[in-house]
């Protein structure tokens, strides 16, 4: 499962971490079958760009579907730690931003924000766009 | 309908304007419904009920379900300009979400651009209530946000090369004897995958051809030809710069055959706007019925780009300046009968014959010393309130029965005007000027002035000032002109 935008997909993973469900996170990342077609398809370029596409995302791919495991089991210990309830704080998503890398490579940084009582929280998805839709590149958190 | 979020929203706005969809019936999903109330508001609303009952008051105002008008006026004011939804390419660029009352609103930002200039589209105030996402307002602005120079190149419609296709053919028959081409395939035998070492091969090569080409021009048209059809695609500058070579020196349809060919090999290489550019160039040299559209962009290289290459020859130059005339059925089609003749009879009188000698080596003296083709714009004069219109261009459009824009060119700052188009190219029109009081006389003329005019066999100037002075007469004795 990807997201059809990025908005919507930032409302995904506000869910699974309102859940704290880390394998709700599994369908929202890159799968193994993605390959550099599908990154760069919209974005006809030289051959030779085409080319190191590929190669890097060979190389990046592993380490792209790893880091949001990583940082949800972070965040959701950390919100633990801090007495953060995601389930029962108010958070919606606030801002997004679009930018296109030189590569062609397609992504949106998310922020969306939560509150809890007295503590506040932002959320940050990167998210990435293939031809199967959006999916998490990185998620991170910061407290205020 | 329900939109579920401010991206979505700003999707549905941008299809709505590629349909050309502006009818009420099709806005309609997207606006604040007419009956949104209390009930559609309380449950994404986060402030005092004090803040919730201005807010129900607010949207009962007609003044938020506007943005059907909005879209309309994006929608005529895209056109006018000439934006190609068809092949424009586009991106939601950012979303903001601001709060106000207790309710959401969202800034959306939307990047596009098409062959010839960026768009960006403001979705402002797009509100959140419990049946999704709604418009609010919109406006356009033209011009270039931060991700509209990385938005991938509009495709051409339709690709006359499809990727892969081959259009150079490997030379064969007696070409084969030429000495440089025997040399050139020599030396790429010998190099064989050293690369640079075949590239200083045909460097050599490529300094022979240009003794050549003083000697026996269509002779070296057939060797640099033939030259390219031997280099592997790995050497590609080299093989653009034989192909270049190649329509200078040739024959109308063998220079034609050359830019469609670089066309080719632009497009392979990602470079889509340039192989618009010569497959629009090779259009004037051979031009072939059916031809797909172009843009005015591409039209504008084109036609630069075939005065660059035909600056060298003169048989290029000759059929250059004969499909670069504007012919006589672009007047019967543009301006009423009894004016149509007195136009056509100022461009052919006084702009025509300037064509060759002074315009196409001006524009190309222009484009060897002021950055070339690429640096060059091209923008249309749509009407006479139009402010990129000359003074002249203003009375000329303001004569035009069914109206054509008008096309002004730049090239490194030198500015050459009026231009129009004719069957998918630019064609050169000239100033047209008359004089500061005979400008005017282009309308009086349209007006039913020019009608009943005797040339009584005068030909050239002499045929201009008389039916100008017919105009002018018969314009006075109605009192529209002051004598």
């Amino acid at each position: 499962m990807s997201a059809p935008d990025p908005w919507a997909l930032a409302e995904h993973v506000l869910a699974v971490v309102a859940r704290g469900d880390a394998a709700g996170l599994e369908p929202l990342l890159l799968s193994a079958e993605t390959g550099a077609d599908d990154l760069a398809a919209s974005l006809p370029r030289a051959p030779e760009e085409q080319a190191w596409a590929r190669e890097r995302l060979a190389e990046n791919l592993p380490a792209l579907r790893d880091a949001p495991r990583a940082a949800l089991a972070g965040l959701l210990a950390d919100s633990a730690r801090r007495g953060f309830d995601w389930a029962a704080a108010r958070a919606a998503v606030a801002a997004l931003e679009v930018e296109v890398e030189d590569e062609g490579l397609r992504s949106a940084l998310v922020r969306a924000d939560a509150a809890h009582g007295e503590a506040r929280a932002q959320l940050h998805v990167s998210a990435v766009w293939t031809r199967r839709g959006w999916h998490v590149m990185q998620l991170a958190v910061a407290w205020a | 309908m329900t939109v579920t979020n401010p991206w979505a929203l700003a999707e549905a706005v941008v299809d709505l304007l590629r349909r050309g969809a502006t009818t009420n019936a099709d806005v309609a999903g997207l606006l604040l419904p007419p009956d949104v109330g209390r009930a559609d508001l309380e449950p994404v609303h986060a402030g005092t009920p004090e803040d919730l009952d201005a807010l129900c008051e607010e949207v009962a105002s007609a003044r938020l379900r506007r943005g059907g008008e909005d879209l309309r006026a994006v929608a005529a004011e895209a056109r006018a300009r000439g934006f190609d939804w068809g092949v424009a390419t586009w991106c939601v660029e950012s979303i903001e979400v601001k709060r106000r009352g207790g309710l959401e609103l969202a800034d959306v930002w939307v990047a596009a651009r098409d062959l010839e200039r960026p768009l960006r589209l403001h979705l402002d105030d797009a509100t959140r209530t419990a049946r999704g996402w709604h418009l609010v307002f919109l406006s356009a602005r033209w011009e270039a946000s931060r991700l509209v120079h990385r938005l991938p190149a509009p495709p051409l419609e339709p690709d006359p090369f499809p990727p892969g296709a081959a259009p150079i053919p490997a030379p064969a028959g007696e070409v084969l004897a030429e000495p440089l081409v025997a040399r050139a395939a020599a030396a790429l035998r010998d190099a064989g995958d050293d690369l640079d070492a075949a590239g200083e091969a045909v460097e050599e090569v490529l300094q022979g051809l240009g003794a050549l080409v003083d000697e026996a021009p269509a002779r070296a048209q057939r060797v640099a030809w033939a030259i390219a059809g031997l280099l592997p695609g790995a050497l590609v500058g080299l093989t653009g710069q034989l192909l270049r070579f190649a329509a200078r020196v040739g024959r109308p349809p063998e220079a034609a055959a050359a830019l469609r060919a670089l066309g080719s090999l632009a497009l392979r290489h990602g470079q889509a706007e340039r192989a618009r550019g010569y497959v629009a160039a090779a259009r004037h040299l051979d031009p072939r019925p059916g031809d797909p559209p172009l843009s005015l962009r591409a039209q504008a290289y084109g036609a630069l780009r075939a005065i660059e290459v035909a600056a060298d020859s003169l048989h290029l130059e000759d059929a250059l300046a004969r499909q670069l005339e504007v012919p006589p059925t672009w007047f019967e089609a543009h301006f009423p009968p009894a004016g149509a003749g007195f136009v056509a009879a100022v461009y052919r009188a006084l702009h025509a014959p300037a064509l060759r000698d002074e315009v196409l080596r001006d524009v190309a003296n222009a484009l060897e010393g002021r950055g070339g083709v690429e640096a060059a714009t091209a923008e249309r004069a749509l009407g006479p309130d139009d402010p990129s219109a000359t003074g002249v261009q203003r009375s000329l459009l303001r004569a035009m029965s069914t109206p054509a824009p008008l096309v002004n060119i730049e090239v490194g700052g030198m500015h050459y005007p009026g231009w129009v188009e004719v069957d998918g190219t630019l064609r050169w029109l000239g100033k047209m000027r008359l004089g500061l009081d005979g400008d005017a006389l282009y309308p009086l003329a349209c007006a039913g002035h020019g009608a009943g005019f005797d040339p009584a066999g005068l030909e050239g100037e002499a045929l201009v000032a008389a039916w100008a002075e017919h105009v002018a007469a018969r314009a006075q004795a109605a009192g529209e002109l002051p004598s």
